[in-house]
């Protein structure tokens, strides 16, 4: 067990030093910067601002003068917000988009599963079939349409929330809905599918033969089974709610990281993308070791050498 | 496809009951609704794509100055967008757009993937573990900021959606691929085939790569409903297709903004409703393919 968790802790600290310098080789490879203007500097200008940002050192040196302060979680300077650290930045932007995504994970979770199970016990039937119509439109809407469909029925038409901001905790409901859209309808699909395969097993008729009750048969037995595949999703689930944020904090407008990202993409704020990607990608690194680890834990078929198949 | 119709060379010997691998997951095929439903869907799609243009009377870049922003009528079937273009044939050229982007992204995924996987898979070993260790590792980073720094540094057009889009799907194919090479690799017709003198390349491309036609073609159907899916996203977010070339996405997202819904909702739901549709279709289709063509996992149904 112990050695597993070490092997896989240590192959995401890989990824991540892979993301790090895979971002770095990109960022430097883009044709135009962030102190391009529609005049140019003068010469001796423009000279300074790069020795500033250390853009005039030879790139092996940049990588390490990135990389050290990096070590202890630093990343750099905006180029763009002049005085204002890319961390400093996430560190503001950050929490809002963190609520918004947990609201939304644990409601995709919280409202999926146990709509999927109960699919799968009333299978073929009326409710059944409705729940799978309504959510095989959830996996096939874009979130942004889904986005502004909520926006203009629970702000315009009906009047319940505000259309677009952050000033107040309900502000997050829409938001949250939105991003949550499509990994509710795919938890609830993939958990009833799930459920399904595992309550026509042999060894569930087996249980029911025993005696025992349907409740316990189903928490004690299928439940524990079934489950596996819908924690394999936990991750996929993280990064699709994470890339959401930035289409659907865009489209409400509200003053978090996905929408931050966008508008430093658009003034092609370097060590700003660099600095989220990163983020972004370590954040969800450290959600797939957890959940990977947690798997371990609740399946014990899985063998230690070959680490979680997928 | 799968070899459907029987080889005209076939001896008149050659028993008459019993289908062709082929020719049996055609049948399946054939009665699952919900994939017929999809290629019909699919098959509309691109005729809309290729005659939709010369049906209206309007070309996708004329603007009709009297009619801004108006409802679907008879003279303009789906509306017009605050430029006074139609709708109509706007979505026509989007489902090019649209569809070129999910058939070259898988295509380049198709490409990159079974090479890889082949190579992967065949020669097995320490050349088999570091190959998936690399991707195992690619895995690991979250696709969408790979595909969105992969923007940035390209620039927005079609083709650089293509590569960054393609450049990020052959992984599941990779995996797919080597998996089915591995197998089959060891297996007995494998081996009798090399027992009567047949050479690697002969191996690899006349009884190996056959055989895993079914999954590589289920793959790929799946992939173009992601690659679509994802292109509106990235059009979304002012990385897609951009005009002229303009997609479902960039029509959806430029539609849908609150003070355009309430008035004009046209914008938004036609385009909308044909990513919908392209996503239902292509997803009903690799489902049914899946089922047609890997019998034995009939009783599992994906998502």
């Amino acid at each position: 067990m112990l050695p597993f968790v070490f092997k896989r802790l240590l192959t995401s600290l890989l990824v991540v030093w892979i993301i790090i310098t895979v971002t770095f080789v990109l960022m430097r490879l883009c044709p135009g910067g962030p102190f391009d203007r529609e005049r140019r500097f003068s010469e001796e200008i423009e000279k300074n601002i790069r020795a500033r940002y250390g853009l005039d050192q030879p790139l092996w040196k940049q990588y390490l003068d990135y990389l050290v302060p990096l070590l202890r979680g630093d990343l750099g300077p905006s180029l763009f917000y002049q005085g204002q650290s890319v961390n400093s930045l996430i560190a503001e932007k950050f929490p809002r988009s963190a609520l918004i995504g947990l609201i939304s994970i644990l409601l995709s979770i919280g409202v999926g599963v146990p709509a999927g199970i109960f699919c799968s016990l009333r299978q073929n039937r009326l409710q059944d079939r409705l729940t799978m119509l309504v959510t095989i439109l959830g996996v096939s809407v874009p979130s942004f349409v889904l986005a502004t469909l909520l926006q203009y029925f629970g702000a315009l038409r009906w009047g319940i929330f505000h259309a677009a901001g952050f000033s107040h905790w309900y502000d997050a409901v829409l938001p949250s809905l939105a991003l949550a859209g499509y990994s509710l309808a795919f938890i609830t699909r993939l958990t009833r599918s799930s459920f399904i395969d595992v309550l026509h097993d042999d060894w569930v008729r087996t249980a029911y033969a025993k005696g025992l009750s349907p409740l316990r048969v189903m928490i004690g037995h299928v439940l524990r089974n079934a489950i596996l595949p819908v924690l394999t999703y936990l991750g996929p689930l993280a990064a699709a709610v994470l890339t959401g944020s930035l289409v659907v904090e865009k489209i409400f407008n509200i003053p978090g990281l996905g929408g931050f990202f966008i508008t430093s993409i658009t003034n092609r704020d370097y060590s700003l993308i660099m600095g989220v990607t990163i983020f972004y990608s370590t954040l969800l690194i450290a959600f797939n070791f957890l959940v990977d680890v947690l798997y371990v834990f609740l399946d014990p078929r899985i063998s230690f050498e070959g680490g979680a198949e997928r | 496809m799968t070899p459907s119709a029987p080889s005209p060379a076939a001896p008149p010997l050659a028993v008459a009951k019993g289908l062709s691998p082929g020719r049996a997951a055609w049948r399946r095929f054939r009665r699952n609704p919900a994939a017929m439903t999809g290629c019909l869907i699919i098959a509309l799609l691109v005729v809309y794509a290729i005659v939709g243009p010369s049906l209206s009377p309007h070309a996708y870049d004329e603007q009709n100055y009297d009619h801004l922003r108006e409802g679907p009528s008879a003279l303009f079937w789906f509306g017009t967008d605050d430029l006074g273009r139609d709708l109509f044939v706007l979505c026509a050229m989007g489902a090019r757009v649209s569809l070129a982007v999910g058939l070259f992204a898988s295509l380049i995924s198709l490409l990159v993937g079974v090479g890889y996987g082949a190579v992967s898979g065949w020669f097995g070993g320490r050349t088999d573990q570091v190959m998936m260790r690399i991707v195992d590792i690619l895995y690991g980073i979250p696709l969408l900021l790979i595909v969105i720094n992969l923007m940035v540094i390209l620039g927005s057009g079609l083709q650089n959606v293509f590569i960054a889009l393609g450049m990020v799907y052959w992984l599941n194919m990779a995996r797919i691929v080597r998996g089915q090479v591995l197998r089959l690799r060891a297996s007995d017709y494998v081996e009798a085939a090399r027992a009567l003198g047949a050479g690697r390349l002969r191996l690899i491309v006349r009884h190996i790569l056959p055989n895993t036609l079914g999954p590589i073609i289920v793959t790929l159907t799946l992939t173009i409903p992601q690659a679509i899916f994802t292109e509106s996203f990235l059009s979304c977010i002012g990385l897609g297709g951009s005009a002229p070339n303009e997609s479902w996405g960039t029509l959806a997202s430029s539609g849908a903004r609150l003070e355009l819904v309430q008035y004009s909702p046209h914008l938004v739901l036609f385009p909308a409703a044909a990513i919908s549709l392209a996503m239902l279709a292509f997803n009903f289709v690799g489902d049914g393919l899946r089922d047609a063509l890997d019998p034995r996992d009939l009783r599992k149904k994906g998502p």
